[in-house]
């Protein structure tokens, strides 16, 4: 099973929207997020009445979609609409008497961005969305090359999570040694074509394991995809913890992805995202063959491998 | 590549376990009454609800009581235990779970939500570990030993559903040889005033497909089944309870909450299912029907059986009466009964229906009635449109 990347649109603490990643990376630990203008994506009269996580997802994935035909749209999200969830918990415990409004337990339900991107580009297909904490990307990942296989056809695929301001509240006032918590929207235009892609996926698994197992697991997973070593790893910790980079025995160059986008359940996307302008330009990475490292909490490990098409 | 079912398992209102769901279904007994126990509960609400403690789930599972554990895992321990029962671990079984939840552990991140903004205090903080839906899904594999291919959907009422589907593809793909598949949800006050604040929520028993109905009743429980191929059953040597034939998912893109009045979604992913069944309309001897007792739901699902089946409209019920609906858990819990349906050679009861909906005029199987089934279809439709068939053949 494999698929073939043609488009790509990340939302990030860099200006990463138009100009992709690698030209605009920086390290940074401040978390505010660069929007594009949404108003020149989305009809000005959806964007009123969306949360954040909707317009991060459906401005990502109209602008990746363009006038391709696609056979369905699959989303990972560790967190979902938690803004949404975070207003209407307080809707019903703050108003005790009268009526509620709903509007913000409509919007609070995970499948909200994929059924908002499902419902702008008037698609009927095939529709799912994934919530598997730090896997949650890796989980539509294969959703959607499975999807693009079963039909030999274009899947619109992508993870995305958003901050609320509660999370530093809560993290203060219990003395919680988090850091560097981001956020972030990346989409992906996947199918079964060579010509013009920018990168080939030549597999995607996820591992429940301990960190100095993930070596073992490494080789055992590329020796049932029958791949080699990748010369360049994209590591990233998907929880703002102090999860440690795994030892792999090859030496093999490694860059932390999430330096530049912050921690976050579905920062992997960007990491693939990373990895494909990387395969497909000019810079000064030199690789052909890439594994997206995610690792969980130290416990839940996802791999991407990327190669040239 | 065929995909079978080797194992079921459920709790709900209608029974802890396979067994007394049956015997409920077969006796027409449903024990859908006043929600209890639940902390800050706004009014009162009407609805299914499994009558055990979580402290009675942690001892039935062996799981120290002092565990943070949402409710909607605890039911997902239970049915899945029930339907994994004496699986063998093997390496050379390419073996993955994928759970469904659509509130994960919202009643304890509720209780924290309570305590902070009426007190400000921090004391169940420690709720919030396991607010995400993925954090369930953890506490099953664990307790499974199931390292890999570990998956959580969450597309609101399809979501176990979806688990099914994509099991059966995982397999059919040759990814996987053997899986776990299923959903829980527990009763929580979001989703209680969510559904009331939406003015669907039933003050009297849900009445599905009838012309008077008003809305839904919430439900709590889990359904679990697994999935193998034949080189999975070559070690297992599972017996077969039925075998996945068709399965589709499709969506509305009509409305974030409401369903087409032309039943666009159900209808698509009914016709993929049969078309991915290779088999015929008429070959379908019984619909489990999503039938919320909503007013947009069971129109909208009726539609689409006119527009599948024209005339000759299969016999065809919704158990949400013996349930609630139980949101993510319902495509498990339906996928159970759908198999037991087919084992028993019977059609289930619709509960509470007098009337037929003026539009349609359709008439739900009322009473229990035994019939020699060979395909069962079971649907399960969600907000954000979306809609999944799946066909089960003995």
């Amino acid at each position: 099973m494999i698929a073939y990347i043609h488009s790509y649109r990340t939302i990030s603490r860099l200006d990463s929207f138009e100009s992709g990643i690698i030209s605009n990376l920086k390290k940074s630990e401040n978390g505010t997020l660069i929007h594009p203008d949404y108003k020149a994506i989305i009809p000005p009269a959806l964007i009123r009445r969306m949360g954040n996580l909707i317009k991060m997802g459906v401005g990502a994935a109209l602008c990746v979609k363009g006038e391709e035909k696609i056979e369905g749209i699959i989303v990972g999200t560790g967190l979902g609409c938690i803004e949404n969830t975070d207003i209407f918990l307080r809707e019903f415990i703050e108003r005790t008497t009268g009526t509620l409004s709903p509007t913000a337990f409509i919007q609070s339900t995970h499948n909200t961005v994929a059924g908002q991107i499902a419902l702008i580009l008037k698609e009927h297909g095939y529709n799912s969305t994934y919530t598997q904490r730090g896997l949650s990307f890796e989980n539509a990942l294969i959703d959607a090359m499975l999807l693009s296989t079963e039909t030999n056809g274009a899947v619109l695929v992508g993870g995305l999570d958003e901050h609320i301001s509660l999370f530093e509240e809560l993290t203060k006032k219990a003395n919680l040694n988090l850091k560097n918590i981001g956020a972030g929207s990346s989409f992906f235009l996947i199918n079964q074509e060579q010509k013009n892609a920018k990168a080939i996926i030549s597999a995607v698994a996820n591992f429940s394991c301990n960190t100095a197992s993930v070596d073992g697991y490494l080789n055992q997973f590329l020796n049932r995809e029958k791949l080699e070593m990748p010369d360049l790893i994209l590591y990233g910790n998907s929880f703002p913890d102090n999860a440690q980079i795994p030892t792999i025995d090859s030496v093999i160059n490694i860059e932390n992805y999430a330096a530049f986008c912050g921690s976050y359940m579905t920062n992997s996307a960007f990491g693939m995202q990373f990895a494909a302008e990387i395969l497909s330009g000019d810079s000064s990475y030199d690789a052909k063959k890439i594994l997206v490292l995610n690792n969980f909490q130290n416990k839940d490990f996802g791999f991407i491998y990327l190669e040239k098409p | 590549m065929k995909v079978v079912v080797t194992g079921i398992g459920t709790i709900s209102a209608a029974g802890n376990n396979v067994a007394e769901s049956l015997l409920s279904l077969k006796t027409s007994q449903s024990t859908i009454g006043l929600i209890e126990n639940i902390k800050h509960i706004r009014k009162p609400f009407l609805g299914g609800q499994v009558k055990k403690s979580n402290q009675q789930f942690k001892a039935e599972l062996g799981i120290n009581d002092n565990e943070i554990i949402p409710r909607s895992t605890l039911l997902s321990l239970t049915a899945a235990k029930e339907a994994w029962a004496d699986q063998p671990l093997n390496t050379e079984i390419r073996t993955g779970i994928i759970s469904a939840t659509s509130i994960g552990g919202m009643e304890l991140s509720e209780q924290f939500y309570f305590n902070y903004l009426q007190t400000g205090s921090m004391q169940s903080i420690q709720n919030l570990a396991v607010h995400d839906n993925g954090a369930g899904t953890d506490i099953l594999a664990r307790y499974f030993n199931i390292d890999s291919f570990k998956f959580t959907i969450s597309t609101a009422c399809s979501s176990a559903a979806n688990a099914i589907l994509l099991g059966a593809r995982l397999i059919k793909g040759n990814v996987l040889d053997r899986v776990l598949v299923g959903g829980g949800d527990a009763i929580s006050n979001f989703t209680l005033n969510g559904f009331d604040s939406l003015m669907i929520y039933d003050g009297e028993f849900c009445k599905p497909f009838d012309d008077e109905r008003k809305g839904l009743n919430l439900g709590e429980g889990a359904g679990f089944l697994v999935l193998e191929n034949e080189h999975s059953l070559s070690f297992t040597k599972k017996n077969i309870l039925a075998e996945i034939k068709g399965w589709a998912n499709a969506n509305d893109s009509f409305h974030q909450t409401a369903s087409s009045p032309d039943g666009k979604g159900a209808t698509l992913a009914i016709k993929k299912a049969l078309q991915q069944a290779q088999i015929s309309a008429q070959l379908i001897d019984y619909v489990n029907a999503h039938g919320t007792a909503t007013p947009n739901n069971d129109l909208s699902e009726s539609v689409a059986l006119k527009n599948v089946f024209g005339e000759t409209i299969p016999p065809f019920s919704s158990t949400k009466a013996f349930t609630g609906h139980t949101l993510a858990a319902a495509g498990g819990i339906e996928a159970v009964f759908s198999v037991l349906a087919l084992r028993e050679n019977i059609l289930l009861p619709n509960l509470n229906f007098k009337t037929p909906m003026k539009e349609t005029g359709l008439i739900p199987i009322t009473k229990p009635e035994t019939k020699k089934l060979n395909y069962v279809l079971s649907n399960s439709f969600g907000f954000g449109g979306n809609s999944t068939s799946l066909i089960f053949a003995s």
